[in-house]
């Protein structure tokens, strides 16, 4: 568990006029997330009830359960890495130099981006593909791809908040 | 290289990683990406990677673990930790160390709405604290009662880590919530036996407070109704079969955010709090099961965790020898990191050894969810043990005037009596399986 879900870090990072947008879109993602989350227990509610006293549940809840935990996970991950929510095991580098510290940073930032890149393209190339394949959940005939379309912009933003934190680092082993 | 050199030089690797601040997840995508390449080429790594973060982030089972991480947030908002303090300060505060714990059972209450720890020991802290201190308790025994507390939260369901535990080894997720109730309850006792200790010998350190009549405490209970009445809905809607584990969970969160919304607790910033608190834990948890995900295709491929396995039930060892060595294991990697991490990296390479010996005669099912009891109560053990107990980080955030040391050396009775307790459930597993016998 990490110490992200009760610190709201303000300062972890200096930021210029970019910092700050890519801090907004990384809130605005965690909020849709959020949202995202919220309106899927609302329609699990609104289906145990729609079972118990109407005898219809919602149709493919278990579908849109699926496709709305995927959206609201990839919508939280840009965020999570914009607060350095990440957990790491600090206990051997405790008292190693600052600055060898913020190059180890640097490496485990970029490293991210690149996972991060790499999965934004696969994951943009698996979206055509399955588009062009028409593959859908089985009983609200829901397209696999639009669940896709809003992973491919978090993935994205997470390259791009890792790039950035990877700049914060650079910027700390030079001072 | 073979197989299983080359699935044992990627671990080692992959340790390597770690001891170098990189953070898990990132560490487990690299070394089995590194595996998988080496293993099958570059294309269907490429390949894997199309449908791999989709096919992690929609699993039906793992939808629990954002809702509870929101439910845990809006419980948090919601100002049930100061109703659920006061009702047991209400009830045993007169008590030699009775407000300590009180502390104690509101953790333990607040764990019946809240599957994370860290979150349990912030939120009671905030409230537990201030008033152990105006009751002149000494500050090290209240921040250690706080943080040792706080590991209710995961002990008692809803919990999250057993989720995982649940999803990785293919158990039912009622049964092991079900499982946990009793060692939970147990470690609470446990905890309030130390207070009682400790206030016995040293009467200055955790004096009486003041008594409440019975009609008071009656009204300081009535207010705690809706953690009751939370917690029997998403517990007993679980395991009486009446709703998926989702479905439960997302009546408690719902239910959750009603209890915070009506005590004002998302006016203003708080709502969006609970929607960052929320996202940033999903965040985290989700790209290690998503670096988790990685590392195990590469590790079935390698057919390490199998071989290990043969070559441990081979041995023909005493099986509480081999119970004990991973414990042993747990506690040491408990100092440097967190509890997730280590389920998701060693149970996959465990758990068939558990499951390879005979300990006690118990059956495959029984075997899994005593074991899954065990190992959640052993990393929990990391969250407040030096140097990184992250219960007690949490707490000196909240009591800046208590030097850590003071704590972690008050926190020793408590891991005594933790160590004590696990002891016992290793060699009398139905402490943890009776309560599945008495309700199947």
């Amino acid at each position: 568990m990490t110490v992200a879900e009760l610190i709201v870090d303000e300062t972890s990072q200096a930021r210029g006029p970019a910092g700050k947008v890519i801090e907004n879109v990384c809130k605005f993602f965690a909020i849709c997330g959020g949202l995202v989350l919220t309106a899927m227990a609302i329609m699990s509610i609104a289906s145990i009830v729609g079972r118990s006293f109407f005898s219809s549940p919602i149709v493919g809840d278990y579908e849109l359960v699926q496709a709305m935990c995927a959206v609201a996970v990839s919508m939280s991950l840009p965020y999570t890495h914009w607060v350095r929510g990440h957990v790491i095991v600090d206990f051997f580098t405790t008292h190693a130099n600052p600055k060898f510290n913020a190059f180890l940073d640097l490496l485990a930032n970029l490293l991210l981006a690149l996972f991060s890149a790499v999965i934004t393209w696969r994951l943009w190339r698996g979206l055509w593909e399955l588009k062009g394949s028409m593959e859908a959940s089985m009983l609200l005939d829901i397209p696999t791809w639009w669940s896709y379309a809003p992973m491919v912009p978090s993935f994205a933003l997470l390259c791009i908040a890792a790039i950035y934190a990877a700049g914060a680092d650079l910027g700390k082993m030079k001072s | 290289m073979t197989g299983i050199e080359l699935g044992s030089v990627v671990f080692i690797g992959l340790i390597a990683l770690l001891a170098l601040r990189m953070h898990i997840g990132i560490a487990m995508l690299l070394a089995g990406s590194i595996g998988y390449v080496a293993l099958s080429g570059m294309d269907p790594l490429l390949n894997y990677f199309k449908s791999a973060a989709y096919t992690r982030f929609s699993v039906y089972d793992l939808s629990v673990v954002p809702l509870f991480l929101l439910m845990g947030q809006f419980a948090t908002h919601g100002g049930l930790s100061k109703a659920l303090f006061k009702a047991g300060n209400a009830m045993i505060g007169h008590w030699r160390g009775g407000m300590a714990m009180a502390a104690v059972t509101s953790c333990a209450g607040f764990g019946a709405i809240c599957g994370s720890s860290l979150a349990t020991a912030a939120t009671m802290g905030q409230v537990a604290l201030p008033e152990l201190k105006a009751h002149k308790y000494s500050p090290r025994l209240s921040t250690a009662v706080i943080a040792a507390g706080g590991t209710l939260g995961i002990l008692i369901p809803p919990s999250v880590p057993l989720v995982i535990y649940a999803i990785i080894t293919e158990q039912n997720i009622a049964k092991l919530f079900l499982a946990a109730f009793i060692p939970g309850i147990i470690a609470a006792i446990g905890y309030m036996v130390v207070i009682g200790i400790i206030a016995r010998i040293r009467p200055e350190e955790a004096p009486r407070g003041d008594r409440f009549t019975w009609g008071q405490r009656l009204q300081a209970l009535g207010e705690t109704w809706p953690v009751l009445l939370i917690f029997a809905v998403v517990i007993g809607g679980i395991y009486g079969g009446l709703f998926t584990p989702t479905e439960a969970a997302s009546i408690g969160t719902i239910a959750t955010g009603f209890v915070a919304w009506t005590s004002g607790g998302l006016k203003g910033r708080g709502f969006l709090e609970c929607m960052y608190g929320a996202a940033g834990a999903t965040g985290m948890i989700f790209l290690i099961l998503l670096g988790a995900d990685v590392l195990n295709v590469f590790l079935a491929l390698t057919q390490v965790n199998t071989e290990l396995a043969k070559w441990v039930v081979g041995m023909n060892l005493h099986p509480l020898m081999v119970v004990f060595t991973i414990i042993a294991i747990y506690l040491v990697l408990g100092c440097i990191m967190d509890s997730l991490s280590m389920i998701l990296l060693t149970v996959p390479m465990f758990f068939p050894i558990i499951m390879g010996i005979d300990i006690w005669g118990m059956d495959a099912e029984s075997k899994a969810i005593w074991f899954g009891i065990v190992a959640l109560m052993v990393v929990e053990i990391g969250l407040i043990t030096p140097p990184v107990g992250m219960n007690v980080f949490i707490i000196s955030n909240l009591a800046k005037d208590v030097p850590m040391k003071e704590t972690f050396k008050y926190i020793v009775p408590f891991l005594i009596s933790d160590l004590i307790r696990i002891t016992a459930i290793v060699f009398f597993p139905s402490i943890t399986l009776v309560a599945l016998k008495i309700f199947t």
